[in-house]
C-alpha cells in the first residue's frame, strides 16, 4: 500500500500480521514509478510499482520471477553492489560521481548537466566572461552512433543489451538497440541519429503523424527529394512506402507491450512488419 | 569371491577379444580399469565404447577423466565438457566430481577466468573439498598448475587465497574483503594477488577493481593482464584517454595477447584514433576470432566509419556469439 501520511509517502508491506513500513525516499519513472526504499542501511527497489496503464500497483518491472520468501523481502528487492549508481545515474542528476553514490548532491530528474557535463561551471563562467573557456562539448557534434551509445548511457547501448542477453520483447524499452538492429542504421547518417527524432530538450511528441516527415528524409515519395545530408546521396534511392505517406511509424515501428502487459514503447526496429511473424531479436 | 577387480577385468578381456562388437564389455572393462587405476587401457577401452555407442555422455566423462590421470589435459577437458553436454553431470554427485575436473584443468590450460567461473558453482552450494582453496587459489593467482603438483612452500598462500575468493564466490564480500585484507598483509609480494581481488570485484566495484589492478602494477608494472584490466576498467567508465596508456603497456609486453589488442584497439577507438583503432581491433580478432567483445568493438569501430554493411556483419556475429553463450544477466 502506498499512501500520505503527514505529507510524507509510506510504502507498507503486510502479511496480515505484521505491518512494515517505510518512507518513499525517492520515486523513479514516468511511464511506470518505481520506488527506491532505505532499509537498514541497504536500498531496496520497492517490489511494486504504480503503473498509469492500470492507475494502480503491480510488480516492478524485471521482478516477476522473484518469490519473496518473508515480509522483509516482499518490501523490496535489495539493489546489488553497483546497481544504485546506474539507478540514480540515469533518475536524477549529480547523485554520483566518479562512479560514486553522491546522494546529499543529488538534484531530482533530468537536468542540463545529467546529459552536458560542466554545463554549471559554463553558466559560471558566463558570468565572468569565460564562456568560451567553460563550453562543455557540443553533442552535435557526434556521429549517430556516438549519439546512439550516448543517449544509451540510460536507454540502453547496443552493447549492454547484447552483452545481458535481453532477448524478448522485455528489450523493445531500450531503443538504441533496437533503432540499431534496423536495417537502414547508419552509424554515420545524422538523419537516423536519435536526436533527428526526439528533442531531449522537450517532451517526448506522442502524435504518430509527427514523424512522417523524419522517415521521409530517406524514404521521400517519387515526387518529392530527400532531405540534404552528407548522406542523402546515398539513400535517395530508399524505397518509398506504396501503401502511405502518412503515420509511418504505426505500421514500421508498431507498439509492443512488455511481456507483462503493464506497458506499451514503440519499437525502434524500424522495418515492414509481417502479420503473425515473430517479434525479432 | 566378489568384488574381485582383477578377474572381472580379465574376463571382460576377453570377452571383448572374443566379440569386439560388444559395447557394453568395452564399457564395463573401461569403468572396472578406471576402479582400478589403470587409466591407459580405460581410456582405450571407453574409445571402443565411444566408436560403437553415439552421444555416451558418461563414456565422454569418464575417458575424460582417464585422460586427467595420463596427463592428456587438452583432451581430458574436451571429453568432460563432451560428457557434460551430453547430460553426464545431471546427478549431484557426478556434477561435482566433473565440474571440479574441469575447472583444474581450465586451470592448468590456463583459462583461469573460465576456471574461476566454475569454481562459482561450488561455492555458491556451499560445497568443500580438502584441495578446492588450493584449486580456486591456483586459478585466481593465474598459475598453470594442479594441485598436486604445487610446491610445499606455496601452499599456504595459495589456499589463502583460494579461501579469500571461496567467500567472495559464495557472495559473502565482507568476509572476502576481510580475508583479502589479511592474505596482502601476510604476503605483500605474492604476484597476482591484487589482481585476483580486482578481478573478483571488477563485476560489481568497477572503482575498487582499478584499484587494485593498480596497487598490482606498482609492484609488477609489467604484468601484462593487470594492464589489460585496469584499461578495461576505465574504458567501461568511458575513460578511455586514461585507459590508453594501460593498453599500450600490455600490448608493448604481450603483443600476442589478444585480450591486450583488444583494449587497445577499443581505447583509441574511444579516443578519436579510429583507424589505428580498427588495426588493432582486427589483429585481437586474429588472435581470438570468437571473441564477443572485440566483434563488438568492430561493429562500433565499422558503424563510426560509415562502413555500414560490415558493422551489420558484425553485430550479426555478436548476437550470435551471445546466444551461443550460457552466462545471463538475471534482470534487465
Amino acid at each position: 500500500m502506498v499512501e500520505t501520511k503527514e505529507g510524507q509517502p509510506v510504502y507498507s508491506v503486510t502479511d496480515g500480521s505484521r505491518t512494515i513500513s517505510l518512507p518513499i525516499r525517492w520515486s523513479f519513472g514516468k511511464s511506470a514509478q518505481t520506488w527506491v526504499l532505505e532499509k537498514d542501511g541497504d536500498l531496496l527497489e520497492s517490489m511494486v510499482s504504480y503503473y498509469p496503464s492500470i492507475d494502480g500497483l503491480e510488480i516492478t518491472t524485471g521482478d516477476e520471477t522473484l518469490t519473496p520468501q518473508n515480509l522483509d523481502e516482499a518490501v523490496g528487492r535489495k539493489l546489488r553492489r553497483g546497481e544504485p549508481q546506474d539507478c540514480f545515474g540515469c533518475h536524477s542528476t549529480g547523485a554520483v560521481s566518479m562512479g560514486k553514490l553522491q546522494l546529499p548532491n543529488l538534484e531530482p530528474g533530468v537536468t542540463c548537466e545529467h546529459c552536458h557535463t560542466g554545463a554549471s561551471a559554463h553558466l559560471m563562467g558566463a558570468f565572468q566572461d569565460q564562456a568560451y573557456e567553460t563550453a562543455p562539448p557540443d553533442l552535435r557534434k557526434l556521429s549517430t552512433e556516438d549519439i546512439s551509445n550516448f543517449c544509451g548511457q540510460c536507454h540502453r547501448t547496443w552493447e549492454t543489451v547484447v552483452r545481458s542477453r535481453w532477448r524478448g520483447e522485455i528489450n523493445v524499452r531500450f531503443q538504441p538497440y533496437r533503432m540499431t538492429n534496423s536495417k537502414c542504421f547508419d552509424g554515420t547518417d545524422p538523419r537516423i541519429s536519435c536526436i533527428a527524432c526526439h528533442d531531449p530538450h522537450r517532451d517526448l511528441v506522442r502524435e504518430d503523424s509527427s514523424y512522417d516527415t523524419k522517415c521521409r528524409a530517406c524514404h521521400a515519395p517519387k515526387d518529392e527529394a530527400a532531405t540534404t545530408s552528407p548522406k542523402a546521396d546515398g539513400h535517395r534511392d530508399a524505397k518509398s512506402c506504396s501503401v502511405s505517406s502518412e503515420n509511418c511509424i504505426t505500421c514500421h515501428m508498431p507498439k509492443v507491450k512488455l511481456p507483462n502487459g503493464l506497458m506499451t514503447f514503440h519499437d525502434h526496429e524500424i522495418r515492414i512488419v509481417k502479420l503473425g511473424a515473430p517479434y525479432p531479436d | 569371491m566378489q568384488n574381485d577387480l582383477p578377474r572381472a577385468i580379465e574376463l571382460y578381456s576377453k570377452a571383448v577379444e572374443r566379440d569386439p562388437k560388444w559395447p557394453d564389455g568395452w564399457w564395463f572393462l573401461g569403468s572396472l580399469q578406471y576402479g582400478a587405476g589403470a587409466y591407459v587401457p580405460a581410456r582405450d577401452a571407453l574409445s571402443h565404447y565411444i566408436d560403437a555407442v553415439a552421444n555416451a555422455g558418461p563414456a565422454y566423462a569418464l575417458r575424460g577423466l582417464c585422460e586427467f590421470e595420463t596427463g592428456e589435459f587438452r583432451p581430458a577437458l574436451a571429453d568432460i565438457q563432451r560428457g557434460i553436454s551430453l547430460g553426464a553431470a545431471n546427478q549431484p554427485r557426478n556434477e561435482q566430481i566433473l565440474r571440479y575436473h574441469e575447472a583444474l584443468l581450465l586451470t592448468r590450460l590456463g583459462n583461469y577466468e573460465t576456471a574461476l567461473k566454475t569454481y562459482t558453482f561450488f561455492a555458491k552450494n556451499g560445497i568443500l573439498n580438502p584441495e578446492l582453496f588450493t584449486a580456486i587459489g591456483l586459478a585466481g593467482l593465474r598459475i598453470p598448475l594442479l594441485p598436486r603438483d604445487l610446491a610445499k612452500e606455496q601452499q599456504e598462500l595459495i589456499s589463502a587465497a583460494g579461501d579469500a575468493a571461496y567467500q567472495f564466490l559464495a557472495a559473502d564480500e565482507t568476509a572476502a574483503a576481510r580475508a583479502f585484507q589479511e592474505l596482502f598483509q601476510r604476503f605483500p609480494k605474492a604476484p597476482n594477488a591484487h589482481f585476483f581481488y580486482g578481478y573478483l570485484l571488477f563485476a560489481t566495484d568497477p572503482d575498487g577493481a582499478l584499484a587494485e589492478f593498480q596497487q598490482e602494477l606498482e609492484a609488477a608494472p609489467s604484468n601484462a593482464d593487470a594492464n589489460v584490466m585496469a584499461a578495461w576498467a576505465l574504458l567501461m567508465r568511458n575513460r578511455a584517454a586514461e585507459a590508453l596508456p594501460y593498453a599500450q603497456n600490455a600490448v608493448d609486453k604481450e603483443p600476442t595477447l589478444p585480450s591486450a589488442q583488444l583494449v587497445l584497439g577499443r581505447s583509441l577507438l574511444e579516443t578519436v584514433d579510429l583507424k589505428g583503432g580498427m588495426e588493432h581491433l582486427e589483429k585481437a580478432l586474429q588472435l581470438e576470432p570468437d571473441n564477443i567483445e572485440t566483434h563488438l568493438a568492430l561493429a562500433k569501430a565499422y558503424s563510426k566509419s560509415g562502413r555500414k554493411e560490415d558493422a551489420r556483419r558484425e553485430r550479426v556475429l555478436c548476437l550470435r556469439l551471445s546466444s551461443d553463450n550460457e552466462t545471463t544477466v538475471e534482470r534487465p
